[in-house]
């Protein structure tokens, strides 16, 4: 119940929040009370009627736990493709059959990239955010390049774009995560923490390396999850009042 | 002539169903959505309820009935009674055969005696 009412905006919890508990003590919610709940949250965002409900100081912004989210659920699938790839049969010519490990990759590089470059952006700053879209879009320009000669049937050529999506990436996520640094919005930890985890992706995709080794690359998912949670942290610190 | 429900929307049913219910003295949120259940057959959900309790009070035609412990109690305003008058004088008008629900009618009167009005 408690995650239902974080739906609502602050202002409106603070107002009608301890009605709405006594009112489902006395009638325990019901699974279509449940959904008018959610119904009525997204109302009181759309239609805010209680003075400062929709003060964006007051919310975490809908976009930062978005993108949060989003890199958290991309690092995921990132190492879930990875883990695919290397559990993988191998196919006739020795190479390990990548038809599960390339949607998942595909995705996780699209969310990673989309949130580096977005929570990497330097807040009301109107270059920074167009930069911030670039890597995003760059990053998606390297996801949908990955299964392309899959899609097109053209695997002749599918090892030149692994290569250039594979270590293409990383590069834009180290660069993404520095831009972050010089704007102040991602600590220098997590900075250093996303570059290893992108040399560690490089090492993984690396053709002299031996199997066993090769899932070092997890810990490039690992950093994007440990990005999300940070966001979603600082984030959520922010709007905590100061105590002195 | 449009109501001063009208605007709301969907809410615009769930108003008229508080404003009905409220019209027989303050009440708190639960007994509310307990007493449209049992007049009207229709269940308000708690987003339903609250938004519309949210867009009434807004409007100015229900408040917090001051000093009410928790849960809150809430009332018609004056406008809000006035609002309600002019709904049931509107639909005696459109359906003179139909019988008047004057049980309301009386409701009004005691909360509006009651100091409403101030």
């Amino acid at each position: 119940m408690n995650t239902l009412m974080r739906l609502y905006p602050r202002a409106w919890r603070e107002r009608y929040g301890d009605e709405l508990v006594a009112l489902l003590e006395e009638h325990p919610a019901t699974l279509a009370d449940l959904v008018d709940l959610m119904r009525g949250a997204f109302d009181a965002r759309l239609h805010p009627q209680v003075p400062g409900a929709s003060a964006p100081d007051k919310e975490m912004p809908m976009s930062q736990r978005l993108f949060a989210l989003m890199a958290a659920a991309g690092g995921v699938l990132w190492m879930a493709g990875i883990a695919a790839w290397l559990t993988a049969p191998l196919t006739a010519v020795g190479d390990r059959d990548s038809a599960s490990a390339m949607p998942m990759t595909a995705l996780g590089i699209a969310l990673m990239g989309i949130a580096i470059g977005e929570l990497g952006t330097r807040p009301g700053n109107a270059s920074s955010r167009t930069m911030g879209h670039v890597i995003a879009g760059t990053s998606v320009l390297f996801a949908v390049l990955l299964p392309l000669p899959y899609v097109l049937n053209q695997t002749d050529a599918a090892w030149g774009f692994i290569v250039l999506s594979l270590f293409g990436f990383p590069v834009v996520a180290m660069l993404g995560a520095g831009r972050g640094r010089m704007n102040g919005v991602i600590p220098t930890w997590l900075a250093v923490v996303i570059g290893v985890g992108a040399v560690t992706a490089w090492v993984g995709f690396g053709g002299s390396t031996p199997d066993s080794a090769k899932w070092v690359a997890l810990l490039f998912g690992l950093a994007f999850i440990l990005l999300g949670g940070q966001a979603l942290t600082t984030a959520r610190r922010s709007l905590e009042p100061v105590t002195s | 002539m449009r109501s001063a429900l009208d605007s709301l929307g969907r809410f615009a049913r769930p108003a008229q169903q508080v404003i009905n219910v409220l019209a027989a003295g303050p009440r708190t949120p639960a007994r509310i959505r307990r007493e449209v259940g049992a007049r009207c057959g229709d269940d308000l959900g708690p987003g339903t309820l609250f938004g519309t309790i949210a867009r009434l009070e807004r409007r100015g035609l229900v408040e917090v009935v001051p000093a009410s412990e928790a849960p809150r109690t809430y009332r018609l305003t004056a406008l809000g009674a006035e609002t309600l008058e002019a709904q049931l004088a509107s639909l005696a008008r459109t359906a003179p055969t139909a019988a008047p629900t004057t049980s309301l009618a009386p409701s009004i009167g005691s909360t509006r005696r009651q100091g409403l009005t101030a």
